[in-house]
């Protein structure tokens, strides 16, 4: 029988109507729509499916959408601070090629991002280990981790303009 | 969705808790779902109804009363990673949630739920069981204790029934001159099971004198965490050095019994118990001299 989950949502409030049996990766995609998200292994093992809940990473594929009940869900689609803005490390994956197939990236960004929060200037070997529970199968991770030190140096200094900024200079 | 039927409580109260799993045949408490999640969606685990725990306060947290380190069931690897109780009394288990898993596991995965799954592999059972750890479990109308290492009976199995939960996990304050260490090999750095782990305390008559007390816990080379008489008994009232140590490691493998299974024969996991018992036996001992726990 279906209940009702409260939760927060890329800053949003949202009541949606669910299965116990729904993970938050299901509602977040299925219900919500936000498909960013993605489904990878469903074991917990690749990270495809990363969200912020409550601020930390985790893998929605092992959260039941019901234990997220009052909490706040962070996903790709909510970690830029407005609509036609990259978050820096969505810029710095762009700008390095960091990206190939894409699959990973939203999970790699949302970890990543996480790191950068709680680190903001990480080394290359706490950046690996901040993207252990990611994983890609194109990139060989290298321009992956450049990028993230890439953000993190721009973070740093300020200067995270992204691409529709240059244009506009 | 998970191939399963079942429906879902969050009660906010230890009591109500227990009360929805004493009337209820089918249910199963939940904590991190990081092993219950996939054991439902696999068919291994049929719950009627799943019992959220992870509003009841008094299930959460770290804290020190009367000299004693009291973990809550609830508390996630990531939260005893970073505890500096952890960190200053109980080393070796700093240094297993440390590595479990990734690091998003980590944030959801609880201590409680790691030693109730009772996975041969659990790796925060070892450190637990050498350091004297005391098992608080409730039921309805019953609670006892139970001293760690008697609480596993097999692989999935403990001695709680199903309507039981693990309230605490009480730690007494470890002698002066003790040190503990954790050390594991697994496939990869990340994401993997370990093959195999040992975890050592050991605790010396002064900063330069014989070893009074030791123990050893066995990872992975048997049903349950297996303590290690043998290799114990290579130990106390000797001094401590690389040839104790290795006179040591090699009773241990006769006190391990591994299987053959798909990360590791168990030659190699017999040969990963004398190294890995070296390794541990060294770092407990440098911990011990060096006055940290
Ligand atoms: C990718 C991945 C990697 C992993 N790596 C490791 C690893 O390296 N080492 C390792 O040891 N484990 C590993 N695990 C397994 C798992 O994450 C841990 O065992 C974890 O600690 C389980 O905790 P949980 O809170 O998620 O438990 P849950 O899944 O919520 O519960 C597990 C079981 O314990 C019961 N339970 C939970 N809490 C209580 C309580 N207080 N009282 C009574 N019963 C209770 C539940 O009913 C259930 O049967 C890994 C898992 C994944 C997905
Ligand atoms: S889909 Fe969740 S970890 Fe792979
Ligand atoms: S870019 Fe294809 S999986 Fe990472």
């Amino acid at each position: 029988m279906k209940k009702l989950l409260e939760l927060t949502v890329n800053r949003v409030q949202r009541q949606i109507a669910v299965e116990p049996t729904e993970t938050l990766l299901d509602v977040l995609r299925e219900d919500l729509g936000l498909t960013g998200t993605k489904h990878g292994c469903g074991e917990g093992d690749c990270g495809a499916c990363t969200v912020l809940l409550d601020g930390q990473p985790v893998n929605s594929c092992l959260v039941l959408a019901l234990q997220a009940n009052g909490r706040e869900v962070t996903t790709i689609e909510g970690v830029a601070a407005d609509h036609d803005r990259l978050h820096p490390v969505q810029q710095s994956f762009v700008d390095l090629g960091a990206i190939q197939c894409g699959f990973c990236t939203p999970g790699m960004v949302i970890s990543a991002v996480s790191l950068l929060q709680s680190n903001p200037k990480p080394t290359e070997e706490e950046v690996r280990q901040a993207l252990s529970g990611n994983l890609c199968r194109c990139t060989g991770y290298q321009k992956i981790v450049e990028a993230v030190l890439d953000a993190a140096e721009k973070m740093g200094t300020g200067k995270t303009g992204n691409t529709a900024d240059k244009r506009r200079a | 969705m998970l191939a399963a039927n079942f429906d879902f409580l969050e009660p906010e109260t230890l009591d109500e808790a227990l009360d929805a799993l004493f009337e209820n045949d089918g249910a199963i408490p939940i904590a991190g779902g990081t092993d219950l999640i996939r054991d439902i969606d696999l068919g291994k685990k049929k719950p009627t109804l799943v019992v959220s725990l992870a509003r009841i306060g008094e299930l959460q947290g770290i804290r020190v009363e009367a000299g004693e380190m009291i973990i809550g069931p609830l508390t996630t690897m990531s939260a005893i990673a970073k505890s500096s109780e952890v960190k200053t009394r109980l080393a070796a288990l700093k240094e297993a949630a440390s590595r479990m898993g990734t690091p998003q596991v980590r944030n959801r995965a609880t201590f409680g739920g790691n030693l109730c799954n009772a996975r041969p592999a659990a790796d925060t059972a070892p450190p637990a069981i050498v350091a004297g750890g005391i098992m608080e479990l409730i039921g309805k109308d019953r609670s006892k204790t139970v001293p760690s290492h008697k609480f596993f009976l097999g692989p999935g199995k403990t001695v709680m029934r199903s309507s039981d939960l693990l309230r605490a996990i009480r730690f007494p304050r470890l002698p002066p001159n003790t040190g503990t260490a954790f050390v594991t090999m697994t496939n990869r750095k990340s994401a993997e099971i370990t093959v195999t782990s040992v975890t050592a305390r050991i605790t010396l008559e002064s900063l330069d004198g014989k070893i009074k007390d030791a123990s050893l816990c066995l990872g992975a080379v048997g049903p349950v965490p297996l303590t290690a008489p043998k290799a114990v008994s290579q130990l106390i009232g000797k001094s401590p050095g690389p040839e104790t140590f290795k006179k040591a490691a090699i009773a241990a493998i006769e006190d391990s019994k591994p299987i053959d299974d798909f990360r590791g024969t168990s030659q190699f996991r017999k040969w990963l118990v004398q190294s890995l018992t070296m390794r541990a036996l060294r770092s407990a001992f440098e911990r011990a001299r060096g006055g940290e726990f």
